[in-house]
């Protein structure tokens, strides 16, 4: 059965204000006590509120995401392993959290927000990557992510199909390459 | 590893193998950690910036919404404890903070203050100068003075790549590490091409526009357009579509939009200015704006596009604000 507060995660994915007014208003609080506590501003939590939140949205968007425990709870969660990594990247003296709430949670929730942002830092480490592909290199990757087929891309470039393809895959080599000899690329488990 | 392996990882993922290339393929996988590593990473790569690519717009309307709630709730709520455990330790740290928050707050409100003002001077000074009239509610024009003004010049972009400066276009069995330079032409069709992804269809798809979405949604453009012109917008169901606002100006929206996939942004553009004149609501009319610059962008209309973007630029849709001021800045390099 799904949790009740599965209907925030839809509030997200659908964009629905009056829901989502309901959600900053029941668990912002707490989030923003939590990055005070801990060296923070409440620019600093409004920040990490909203990217936990956004992260959450894009895990629901592209598969299926079930809250399987509170929102408060997992919300929580998410916020302090991202504050802790700000913290660690600002070189804060002080990475360990003082919590402000425990919670018992089971396995699941906790296997879910490390997935979570796993993920996220997978993703920052692949636009970093691919920022610094050459801008050839780019733009044909970047045209055939948009789901056209390879014959337009080709049109588009003025390429031939067989240049665009051969093109498309010594990039992707090149980018795998460079994703796999980054420092973070064993500590993110693909 | 060396780009063939690269193909093979392409056509296993695409489908494009036989039956036994597809079964040795998985076998060498089955056998070889570094191949099931870079189908992996291959795999991921491609679907994460598929999703992304598709998802900027929706994603940075959230943004935008999440970034208004934040500053309602996170700026203002620093006065309340949000529980009431540990409340002793609380109430020094509380006070520490609630002091920082006052200059803060103070130093906000003046920021805000001094914003408005600029504003206001920026807008009094741009409404002076432009023809055209923003709408009451501040967002970008109502009337199309800008849009559907007569164009006297042509743009350089019109015009076929200069003499003198002879491509060389690699063929399919090319080894050339470079994209040739593209003709001014092509750089247009490749602006609209990253830029134009078809909007996806209203969440509420009941109503007299329910096939049309569902033609729209499987891509099938023609038979969307086709099903909307055969649809009684007039019909009164219930929910959203009872709002025929709402439905004539998705009418106008989806059609245009299916026109613009079909490479025909001739016919879009009367569309997306009936779907503007309708005065729908905000964030659906911006969008409008959006796609009616994409198609003279995509007609080779730069003038017209630059200025609607211009307008977007201004207006107090955050998420097509980014992607306009972005769009404006190729459009630069274009002409």
């Amino acid at each position: 059965m799904l949790h009740p507060d599965q209907r925030y995660i839809d509030a997200l994915v659908n964009n629905d204000t009056i829901v989502l007014h309901e959600l900053y208003q029941k668990y912002s609080g707490k989030i923003k006590w939590l990055v005070l506590k801990n060296s923070g501003t409440a620019s600093d939590a409004a920040d990490i509120f909203q990217e936990a939140l956004l992260s959450i949205y894009n895990k629901a968007k592209t598969q299926a995401f079930i809250l399987t425990c509170p929102l408060d709870a997992f919300l929580y969660l998410v916020c302090k392993n991202k504050w802790m990594n700000e913290l660690s990247k600002r070189k804060s003296p002080r990475v360990t959290i003082d919590d402000v709430a425990v919670y018992n949670l089971g396995e699941d929730p906790i296997k879910q927000v490390e997935e979570l942002i796993l993920n996220e830092q997978r993703n920052d480490l692949l636009n970093k990557k691919i920022a610094e592909l050459g801008e050839n290199c780019r733009q044909l990757l970047r045209l055939s992510w948009t789901g056209k087929p390879m014959e337009e891309v080709a049109n588009i470039l003025n390429v031939s199909y067989g240049y665009v393809r051969k093109k498309k895959c010594e990039c992707m080599a090149k980018l795998t390459a460079m994703i796999k000899q980054s420092d973070q690329f064993n500590s993110l488990k693909w | 590893m060396d780009e063939n392996l690269f193909e093979k990882i392409e056509e296993y993922l695409n489908g494009d193998t036989s039956s036994e290339e597809k079964l040795r393929f998985e076998t060498e996988m089955a056998k070889s950690e570094e191949l099931n590593l870079a189908v992996t990473i291959y795999k991921r790569v491609e679907t994460d910036m598929r999703y992304k690519l598709k998802n900027t717009i929706d994603e940075s309307l959230l943004k935008e919404t999440l970034e208004g709630l934040g500053n309602q709730y996170f700026q203002n709520a620093n006065k309340e404890f949000p529980f009431e455990h540990n409340k002793s330790v609380q109430k020094n740290e509380h006070k520490a903070t609630t002091i920082k928050m006052k200059i803060w707050v103070k130093a906000s409100v003046a920021a805000v203050f001094i914003g408005i003002v600029g504003l206001g001077i920026a807008f009094y000074v741009n409404s002076n100068k432009q023809t055209t009239q923003l709408a009451a509610n501040g967002e970008i024009a109502d009337t199309l003075t800008i849009a559907s003004a007569p164009d006297t010049s042509l743009t350089k972009s019109d015009l076929p790549a200069q003499a003198g400066k002879p491509e060389v276009l690699p063929t399919g069995g090319s080894n050339s590490n470079r994209l040739p330079i593209k003709n001014k032409r092509k750089n247009r069709a490749t602006l609209f091409a990253e830029n134009f992804k078809p909007d996806q269809v209203p969440v509420i798809k009941n109503g007299p526009l329910q096939t049309a979405f569902a033609q729209y949604e499987n891509k099938k453009y023609a038979d969307a357009i086709a099903a909307i012109d055969g649809a009684d917008v007039n019909i009164v169901t219930r929910g959203e579509e009872t709002d025929l606002v709402v439905i004539s100006f998705y009418a106008s929206y989806y059609k245009a939009l299916s026109y613009m996939a079909l490479n025909d942004g001739e016919k879009a553009i009367p569309e997306l200015e009936k779907a503007i004149a309708l005065h729908a609501p905000g964030k659906l009319k911006t969008k409008a704006y959006w796609y009616l610059s994409l198609a003279f962008i995509q007609t080779g209309d730069l003038i017209k596009a630059e200025k609607l973007l211009k307008q977007i630029e201004q207006g107090k849709t955050k998420a097509y604000k980014t992607v306009a001021s972005k769009l404006i800045d190729e459009l630069k390099d274009t002409k």
